[in-house]
């Protein structure tokens, strides 16, 4: 498909994007909490893998790249991100998010206690289900700083998501 | 194995979750992305035959109905209104910009910088455009990007955006835009290192910044259905809203940020710096407002008015309640007005003629006149120097030197897009 795409193919770039999208898309609203934030990054993460098509090396995973444009540039918007609602009224038009399309709030209620390089890391290992080594290559970070990112979040998400999410396992 | 079973629902979990409205967002950014892979593939090396015939015969078409439909006789009669018919084609400019600095034009063709001695950079094929306070960049907008550009057109960053980006407009203190993104309006840092969106389904009036806050403490102020809202976009925190009025089209701060103008097609009103209504002009019966702007010390307003295909073009004192001085009457309509920097020259737009007027307000000066300005601007561009095209419009003037001991910023907003009555 990359090769494809390289080569102009229409085709090929839109099955790259079916491919990867819901992915990038899930793993930066995961470490953002923000839908427009999460937009915006795992787009501007597929406009980078555009623009940098053509230096890319075909005999790596398309995936792992990605998602590290991805993950990084969540973790920077959560750092940066500052007490930033908005304060117009919703307009009457805007339905409101349908209950199907909504995930176990308790969950991202849970996850939004982390700190972004905790909720990264759960991302990367849960969601997209990298080992911590691979974690460790796509952030940059000795892979002791991964595992104990992990221990210290799974540790408050057991406490956040309460003894009955513990009890059932 | 406790722990195991945990991380197993959260697996389970973690993979059920769907942002919210996620279908809108995937097509969105596949119209994005698709339309950035096609530009990609444009000067790559792979043309497509049949669909560059299938635009040449769309071209031909439409080249077709503007020579010999009724409309395009219509743009025959125009011509013979102009002032000068040998100037129309051929553009001719004063030796000189009539106030110093730089001028920022936005046409069809993109926008352009015009020196002191009329040289002129065009930057790109961008759509709007706006100085930065210090005239450093220009933040312009091209299809979903709101894009900062060094005045020699190099791209600074790019930064993708939901929606249609428009209306641009750099904060005083230089560390926020404001633009709308469709119909909202979205807040981004100056460095690109974020952005937010501040409000959905804000009104077509580009947004004002107000002047003389503390930085990191800017205050916009915009346009939300028959009402104008005034937020701190740090926080946000909304500082106050007009009460119902005309919905307006144009919005402008006093250079002290005392006092917020709204223009709307048949009058003005003026708000104090929480949205209080203070005072409130209506134009002469049956004139619609095509244009307007505030100068520099945010004491006089100018107004472009339209009835029954004449123009006037009004000149009000804000807190003064005594008739406006007609500063210039003529045929056609008028647009895209815009004050110099030094507040003694008002650039008037008439696209009918195809002429930019450069109206003195000093006495014994001289009127100037640049005429071709659709070919002016097009950039070899042979639709946007067409007379159906949009009319080049000045967005902004700035000094060449600021004054000393002069707090305010170096450039200014000028004029946004016309708005038909």
């Amino acid at each position: 498909l990359v090769r494809a795409a390289q080569a102009g193919s229409d085709e090929a770039m839109e099955a790259l994007f079916r491919v990867h999208w819901g992915r990038a898309h899930r793993a930066a609203f995961l470490i953002v909490h923000d839908a427009a934030a999460a937009e915006d990054i795992a787009q501007e993460a597929f406009l980078a893998a555009i623009r940098a098509l053509d230096r890319f090396d075909r005999r790596r995973p398309f995936g792992p790249w990605l998602h590290r444009i991805v993950v990084n540039r969540a973790i920077d918007w959560s750092r940066a991100r500052t007490l930033r609602r908005e304060v117009a009224e919703p307009v009457e038009s805007e339905a409101p998010p349908q209950q199907s399309e909504v995930w176990s709030e308790e969950v991202v209620a849970a996850l939004g206690v982390l700190d972004p390089d905790q909720r990264a890391a759960v991302v990367l290992r849960h969601l997209l289900e990298y080992t911590p080594g691979e974690i460790a290559d796509l952030l940059e970070v000795p892979r002791g700083t991964v595992n104990s990112r992990l221990r210290r979040a799974l540790d408050r998400l057991a406490v956040e998501l309460g003894p009955g999410e513990e009890e059932r396992s | 194995v406790r722990r195991t079973g945990f991380q197993r629902r959260l697996r389970d979990e973690l993979h059920r979750t769907r942002p919210p409205r996620a279908a809108e967002a995937e097509r969105r950014a596949w119209e994005v992305v698709r339309a950035a892979h096609a530009d990609r593939a444009r000067v790559g090396p792979r043309p497509r035959p049949g669909r560059r015939l299938a635009l040449a015969a769309l071209a031909a078409a439409l080249a077709a109905v503007v020579v010999l439909s009724p409309a395009g006789a219509k743009v025959g009669d125009w011509i013979g209104d102009v002032v000068t018919r040998e100037e129309k084609t051929t553009p001719a400019t004063p030796g000189s910009l009539p106030a110093p600095g730089r001028l920022l034009v936005v046409s069809p063709g993109g926008p352009w910088i015009v020196q002191d001695d009329w040289a002129r950079r065009r930057l790109g094929r961008f759509r709007d455009a706006t100085w930065s306070p210090g005239g450093k960049y220009v933040a312009a907008a091209r299809g979903r990007e709101l894009v900062a550009l060094e005045p020699d057109g190099d791209e600074r960053w790019v930064r993708p955006a939901p929606g249609r980006v428009s209306a641009p407009r750099w904060s005083p203190d230089g560390y926020r835009i404001a633009y709308r993104s469709g119909t909202d309006l979205w807040i981004a840092v100056g460095d690109n290192t974020g952005r937010w969106r501040l409000a959905r389904g804000v009104g077509a009036a580009a947004p004002a910044w107000q002047p003389r806050q503390p930085i990191g403490a800017q205050v916009v102020a915009f346009a939300s259905g028959r009402r104008i809202r005034i937020v701190a976009v740090d926080g946000p925190r909304l500082v106050g809203a007009t009460p119902p009025g005309p919905v307006p089209r144009e919005l402008w701060w006093t250079a002290d940020g005392a006092r917020l103008v709204a223009v709307s097609g048949g009058e003005f009103r003026v708000y104090g710096q929480r949205g209080r209504a203070l005072h409130r002009r209506a134009l002469p019966p049956r004139m619609r407002v095509t244009g307007s702007a505030l100068d520099r010390s945010g004491r006089r307003l100018a107004v472009a008015a339209e009835r029954r295909g004449a123009s006037e073009v009004l000149l009000y004192r804000l807190g003064s309640s005594a008739p406006p001085e007609r500063l210039f009457a003529g045929s056609g309509r008028i647009e895209g007005l815009t004050w110099s920097m030094d507040g003694r020259v008002l650039v008037l737009g008439r696209p009918d003629s195809d002429q930019w007027l450069l109206l003195p307000l000093g006495a014994g000066e001289r009127l100037q006149e640049v005429s071709g300005v659709r070919r002016l601007f097009a950039g070899g561009s042979r639709a946007a120097a067409r007379l159906t095209a949009p009319f080049p419009r000045p967005a902004g003037w700035c000094y060449a030197e600021p004054p000393e001991s002069d707090g305010a910023p170096a450039c200014s907003v000028g004029a946004a897009p016309a708005v038909v009555p």
